[in-house]
């Protein structure tokens, strides 16, 4: 009788323990897995955010573009808002993506924050804006864009602030990723006309 | 006794099986579990590799400009002569016919490679529609990662375009050629022909 108690004791003890083991490492891994999906989607989207604001505004050359004076619009690709425009939340710009010196409908891009979605444009002509996100996996929290104009004598492009705070829909610990961008083929001369920039590098 | 004997036995089978299906769960969950992370880790390990290649070609693209302005800077009017005498119709991108553009791969020996560069797989183009624009001129770099990174094989294309002083001085010298505000004696970027990818 004696030993039939102790080892349903010790058998029960190591169930228990066991148990315990089994949730605390479930919830462990659990939490490991949201924190990490979290982090690359995040940082997958700032990727893809950083890869096409950098070639914002590019334009190929043709004859036209080379004989007027500087900042006047050379090409198909600027003076317009919808050519580049930054606004704390959201960011418009165009790009020759088939170098053909003509803006196609497809060669407007930008990126906006919409409830809790990271959508980016896709359509010139009739708007189109498109999630990158599903709402219901990863929520992005915070959108902001804050531009640098780059004054020096070099003049290496200007320089965008991009930062991206989002959360795990299951596990509500939010998350940032900041990336500075430079934008090479925005300079001083380009900018005459344009709304001036928040800060400025000299 | 008998059955005593077998209910004590069957107590300590029940436990004993429940606590090894646990273990088993346990260690289950966790493998799959690091199995993601590894997937993860890998895929972000990717990016990182296709950045440093971007960065990398970046780099060789400045080494270029550099080397370009030093070129049009110390050779005078001889200097675009000197340059493009390398010239060659193989060298042209599928996209820009010889009947058009000249082009020419610079030679790698002149530039001080990144440490990151194959130098086999790394290159520095230059194309300009000679007819047209004899001024400007297209520098596309692509690079390789070599054996020393661990992204090894990873790949990044770049280009950007600039004026460069030919014909500085009349009259070959064609003022209309040049945008107002542009310094026809130096080499210059042309804003809006920075390029990356493709």
């Amino acid at each position: 009788m004696v030993n039939l108690l102790l080892g349903l004791a010790m058998g029960l003890s190591m169930l228990s323990a066991a148990s315990a083991w089994f949730n605390l490492q479930w919830l462990s891994d659990r939490q490991i897995l949201f924190r990490n999906h979290t982090q690359q989607d995040t940082r997958a989207l700032m990727d893809t955010l950083v890869h096409d604001i950098r070639r914002s505004n590019f334009q190929a050359i043709t004859p036209a573009v080379a004989t007027q004076a500087l900042g006047t619009c050379p090409s198909e690709f600027c003076g317009l808002t919808e050519d580049f425009e930054v606004s704390n939340h959201q960011i418009l710009f165009s790009m020759d993506r088939n170098s053909n010196g003509k803006k196609d409908s497809n060669e407007c891009s930008g990126f906006r924050l919409s409830g809790q979605e990271l959508q980016i444009k896709t359509s010139c002509q009739r708007i189109v804006w498109t999630a990158l996100n599903d709402s219901q996996n990863l929520q992005i929290l915070e959108l902001s864009f804050d531009m640098e104009c780059d004054n020096s004598n070099s003049n290496q492009g200007d320089l965008l602030t991009i930062l991206v705070r989002s959360q795990s829909a299951s596990e509500k610990i939010p998350s940032s990723v900041q990336r500075i961008v430079r934008l090479r083929n925005h300079s001083a001369q380009q900018r005459q006309g344009i709304r001036p920039c928040a800060n400025t590098l000299l | 006794m008998r059955k005593h004997i077998t209910v004590k036995l069957q107590n300590g089978m029940a436990t004993l099986m429940a606590t090894t299906s646990l273990l088993l769960l346990t260690s289950m969950s966790g493998w799959l579990s690091f199995k993601s992370v590894s997937a993860e880790t890998t895929r972000s390990q990717q990016q990182m590799f296709a950045a440093q290649a971007l960065a990398t070609s970046e780099a060789l693209l400045e080494t270029a400009i550099a080397s370009i302005d030093l070129h049009y800077a110390s050779r005078g009017a001889a200097a675009d002569l000197l340059l493009w005498n390398r010239a060659s119709p193989l060298d042209c991108p599928a996209n820009k016919p010889a009947t058009q553009w000249q082009c020419m791969l610079l030679s790698m020996s002149d530039l001080p490679l990144p440490v990151f560069a194959d130098p086999v797989h790394t290159s520095v183009r230059l194309v300009r529609d000679v007819h047209q624009s004899p001024h400007r001129i297209i520098v596309m770099t692509e690079t390789r990662l070599n054996a020393m990174h661990p992204g090894v094989g990873s790949r990044a294309t770049v280009q950007q375009a600039l004026y460069v002083p030919i014909h500085t001085a009349p009259p070959l010298f064609d003022p209309s050629l040049w945008p107002i505000g542009i310094d026809p004696t130096r080499v210059q970027r042309i804003t809006g022909t920075w390029k990356n990818g493709g």
